[in-house]
């Protein structure tokens, strides 16, 4: 019965219910949106290498990683790859992490080089133009070019050079690290790395074993690190949310803090606003303990709402937030709505425990009150 | 309606104070994300400012000092020097490197420095490397437990920790400062770079000024005899990589900071709802006694802005333990709430989406009978 | 214009529902209250007594017909002019007090005064006057919870007071309150009227009530009829041997050409059940 009564107090006012939900949703929102903006950081950083899907990356020994990376790769090391049995191709990058200046907006940037007349490695979606470069052109981000108002036929400038834009890429921006594409022997003279490469992309022929693969381009080349393309990507995957994990553990600690205060107010109102009847239901006899229960109840019904919230919120408007913002890229995974699930189980069971002390303190004489 | 607003609040202080607290939770989270923007924006600018110039020289085209590739030719420096008005040039450099140890891995900005750039205030030990010596931040010694006297291993090269160093990150980065010598026996050593051309030896150069110069007359007399570079002040290379940081961080900030203030107006929203619901009669008798709706709803606003005044000491408290706590968790993080314009605006943006969260009982308001004063209680 | 009558009603009525479902709580009520009467409105439950009482305070508003205060048709005002009508010219008494349990006493009668062109200022000196004149000076400070209920009662007449009202509705006024704070309030509402020079209009189940009343009226069934003060008819009801004043009662039955009048339908049912037992019980007749 109490927990009927519980039930029938929530549905009688739902402008509090929903408030209170509301509130609460809020502050799961703040939690899950930290862990959105990295995850989307992180699936943006390794946007480039998923698209780009060779078998092995080879790089510099003691590197592996592309994201805040820095790699040189002998250019015989990448001929002497090519010439190893089972190997399809080898293309080779030259990358920089550096500031891409479009009108008046100021982009973080991967700068890939690529060799002329290759589209290998290069923009895997087209919004408008051509991908490949020759030597002082440029494809940059479609929303970089939205963002500062240069498109095809204008410029931008890399340290100190300017760039012809002559395409404009998809899929290719993201608020840390964009990726815009130039010409190898413009990046190489940028750089001053003649005779080297940062990166050496590795396709195969059908059938080799690319994890195989890897141990003999280490043992055939000297000084250079091999890694299947899953496990280059997870590692910078890793990289990228590894960068931000400590501050969504204590953002997740901070924003769990505001949604118990949020709860812990929302059921201390309610038993206030019903100590009247909670007072009549202990003087018609029915026990603390079932009172409890009410008061556990009315907190989980209400968390349950709210996760139902963030979690609509989440897979409807995140998206949508992205494209109204689009320097801001927001993934949830199904794993940080199920975290946030049992950080939410945590905040009921805690805000519940100052409404079930002040029904503890229930005097059932009050009944008799005018 | 200003004495039955603060009267109202008393009635109930257990209810007050929880309500306060709820509310400041808040404000310390609108404070801190608020906070946790401008640190971001003040390290950089730390970070220029810190290398103690006058004049700050880059690559021709390049107006940043983080996140950036600048290269000057070696020749720059004593062009440079031969100027007028110029006293000293220290070579600068920096590379992104990624630490691992046991598995974990953490980006580092690595300073290279000569005479002048390296850390500025230290925690123990020496802030000046030399040869294999190297300064780390505080935040990438306590992660590693690293102390005096430690390795510090990259590319298989070993380095010697003397020094930790504190305000000293960016860009959710921890710096690290090495001496140009121990940069190149690190070249030489290591497979770190095919020749040392490869690297940007000479970044930056750190312009030291004869004392009565002026500035902007020998940055112009640089730029015009040393074609090849560029010439900022302190305070304009901070401003530049400032604004850099506002661009890529400022719209996700601005996104946090908005849904918090979303949260203050829901909670109190739900605060002045429960009020209203719990007082209906008492409008009701007010309205029988000839209060107008906009005398009530005005009460109402009073009510919550006399909350929001309780909240914000509570709120301040609240965030700096969510300083603290962040500083001890993420030593790298700065919070910066405590920032005038910082605080100020939260406190603005709050009391706005405080009299905007006292409207959601509005309906309730209008809705209130007279005759309800005509019931039992 | 000046008029003699401070409140004129013309067939008030107050209709709920539709159709079959219609509910008549008020029906076709007309009344005109001079200056300084004390006028009393009584009825069974359910009779409509509150509705009529709201819609002469511009509480509700009527299906049909106009109330006039002080020459002012109020059901032709908007909605929003109505709270100055009765900010300025009607002070409302209720049988819960209404009190706001968060100021003190002094501060509950005050209350209403910024509503008053002269405000706080004016009604200082006022308020002062009447707490002494109601009793309360040592209770200004109080708060409502460590009241009597005829201090709240008393407090509550102060705050309909404070901005010198032309009309005073009070609806059950000693409702709540014992025999001798009830005696204490039908005097300070009989004095009100001759001293402050208001009308007082009462409603209520209180008999007592008829001693200071200029007039009393009748409501049953939403219609008033006049009643003199003085008409009572008792008898007891045959089976529980209550008094039953005959000319309010509503319940009757006719048997053996006899009428008998009861208290409440249990007893009608047990008298039908055996009318032959109590209809010879001489201890009832």
């Amino acid at each position: 019965m109490m927990l009927r009564w519980a039930w029938k107090t929530l549905i009688r006012q739902r402008g509090g219910l929903f408030g209170s939900a509301g509130g609460l949703a809020g502050a799961f929102i703040l939690v899950i949106f930290f862990s959105a903006v990295f995850r989307g950081e992180a699936t943006q950083i390794v946007a480039y290498l998923e698209n780009t899907r060779p078998d092995i990356w080879v790089m510099q020994r003691g590197v592996s990683n592309m994201h805040m990376a820095t790699s040189f790769v002998y250019d015989w090391k990448a001929d002497k790859i090519a010439r190893l049995p089972g190997v399809k191709r080898v293309t080779p990058i030259v990358y920089l992490n550096t500031i891409v200046h479009a009108g008046d907006q100021d982009a973080f940037s991967f700068i890939v080089g690529l060799q002329e007349g290759s589209s290998r490695a290069g923009p895997w979606a087209l919004a408008g133009g051509r991908s490949q470069l020759h030597s002082g052109e440029t494809v940059i981000p479609e929303v970089l070019s939205k963002l500062s108002g240069v498109g095809i036929g204008d410029s931008v400038t890399i340290t100190d050079r300017s760039f012809k834009i002559v395409g404009l890429s998809e899929e290719t921006y993201s608020m840390a690290n964009s990726v815009t594409f130039v010409s190898m022997s413009d990046l190489t003279d940028i750089l001053s790395a003649f005779g080297t490469y940062s990166y050496l992309l590795v396709d195969l022929e059908e059938g080799i074993d690319a994890r195989g693969f890897t141990k003999t381009i280490m043992d055939e080349i000297e000084k250079v690190n091999a890694m299947t393309h899953g496990d280059f990507v997870r590692s910078d995957f890793a990289l990228g949310m590894m960068m931000g994990g400590e501050i969504i553990f204590m953002m997740t600690v901070i924003c769990s803090g505001l949604a118990v205060l949020i709860l812990g107010f929302t059921s201390y109102t309610q038993v206030m606003r019903k100590r009247r009847e909670l007072a009549i239901a202990k003087a018609v006899g029915i026990r603390n303990l079932f009172l409890y229960t009410a008061v556990v109840f009315h907190a989980m019904v209400i968390t349950l709402l709210a996760l139902l919230l963030t979690g609509i919120f989440a897979i409807v408007f995140f998206p949508f937030i992205s494209t109204l913002v689009p320097q801001v890229t927001l993934v949830v995974s199904i794993g940080d709505l199920a975290g946030m699930a049992v950080v939410a189980i945590i905040v009921a069971a805690i805000s519940a425990l100052i409404p079930a002390y002040l029904v503890s303190r229930l005097d059932p004489a009050t009944v008799f009150q005018v | 309606m200003f004495l039955l607003a603060w009267r109202q609040l008393c009635l109930d202080p257990a209810r007050t104070f929880l309500t306060a607290l709820a509310l400041g939770a808040v404000i310390a989270v609108v404070l801190t994300l608020e906070g946790f923007e401008q640190g971001q924006y003040y390290q950089l600018a730390r970070t220029v400012f810190n290398r103690q110039a006058d004049l700050i020289v880059t690559q021709a085209g390049v107006s940043n000092l983080m996140a950036v590739r600048s290269s000057i030719p070696q020749l720059s420096r004593e062009k440079v020097e031969s100027i007028a008005g110029v006293v000293n040039a220290h070579p600068l450099a920096w590379i992104s490197l990624i630490y691992e140890k046991e598995g974990e891995k953490t980006p580092v900005f690595l300073f290279v420095v000569d005479t002048k750039g390296g850390p500025v205030h230290m925690v123990r030990g020496n802030g000046i490397p030399k040869g294999k010596e190297i300064i780390l931040n505080d935040s990438l010694a306590k992660k590693y437990h690293l102390n005096i006297g430690d390795p510090f291993v990259v590319f298989d090269f070993e380095f010697t920790v003397v020094g930790i160093s504190k305000d000293s990150a960016a860009l959710f980065t921890p710096f690290a400062f090495v001496n140009f010598d121990g940069m190149i026996d690190l070249f030489i050593e290591t497979d770190i770079a095919p020749d040392l051309t490869t690297f940007p030896m000479l970044s930056f150069l750190l312009v030291d000024l004869e004392p009565g110069a002026q500035r902007e007359a020998v940055a112009e007399e640089i730029e015009r005899r040393v074609p090849e570079v560029d010439v900022f002040t302190p305070g304009q290379l901070a401003e530049s990589d400032m604004n850099m940081g506002r661009g890529f961080l400022g719209p996700v900030m601005g996104l946090l900071v908005f849904v918090g203030y979303i949260i203050g107006l829901l909670v109190v929203g739900l605060v002045m709802y429960a009020e209203v619901r719990s007082r209906l009669r008492n409008f009701g008798v007010l309205k029988a006694l000839g209060f107008t709706h906009v005398r009530l709803i005005y009460g109402i606003i009073l009510q919550a802005l006399l909350l929001l005044m309780i909240s914000i000491p509570v709120g301040v408290i609240l965030g700096l333990g969510t300083a603290s706590f962040i500083h001890t968790f993420g030593p790298v993080y700065l919070i910066r709430w405590y920032e005038p314009t910082t605080f100020l605006s939260t406190i603005l943006g709050s009391g706005f989406f405080a009299i905007l969260g006292a409207l959601i009982p509005l309906r309730s308001i209008r809705r209130a009978d007279p005759m309800l004063a005509f019931q039992g209680e | 214009m000046g008029s003699t009558q401070l409140l004129r009603a013309v067939n008030l009525s107050k209709f709920y529902g539709r159709g079959h479902t219609e509910v008549r709580a008020v029906h076709d009520v007309s009344l005109e209250i001079p200056h300084r009467e004390i006028l009393l409105i009584m009825g069974p439950s359910g009779s409509g007594k509150t509705t009529l009482l709201s819609m002469l305070g511009g509480l509700l508003r009527p299906t049909k017909g106009q109330v006039e205060i002080d020459g002012v048709n109020i059901t032709a005002l908007k909605e929003t002019d109505l709270p100055g009508i009765r900010a300025l010219k009607i002070g409302f008494i209720f049988q819960a007090f209404n009190l706001l349990d968060a100021l003190t006493v002094e501060e509950n009668i005050l209350f209403p005064a910024p509503l008053h062109p002269g405000g706080l200022r004016r009604a200082r000196p006022r308020a002062h006057s009447l707490i002494e004149q109601l009793g309360l000076a040592q209770r200004r400070k109080a708060y409502p919870r460590t009241l009597s209920g005829g201090e709240k009662q008393r407090v509550a007449i102060a705050r309909a007071l404070i901005n010198h009202p032309r009309l005073i509705l009070a609806d059950e006024p000693t409702g709540n309150l014992d025999s001798a704070s009830g005696q204490e309030v039908m005097m300070i509402l009989h004095d009100i009227a001759r001293d402050e020079g208001c009308s007082v209009i009462l409603v209520t189940h209180d008999p007592r009530v008829e001693e200071i009343a200029d007039r009393i009226l009748w409501l049953e069934d939403g219609s008033l009829r006049d009643r003199k003060s003085e008409q009572h008819s008792w008898v007891r009801d045959p089976v529980c041997g209550m008094r039953v004043d005959e000319w309010t009662a509503t319940l009757f039955h006719e048997y053996k050409d006899k009428k008998y009048v009861f208290c409440s339908k249990r007893c009608i049912e047990r008298f039908k059940n055996e009318p032959d037992k109590y209809a010879k019980h001489k201890n009832f007749e």
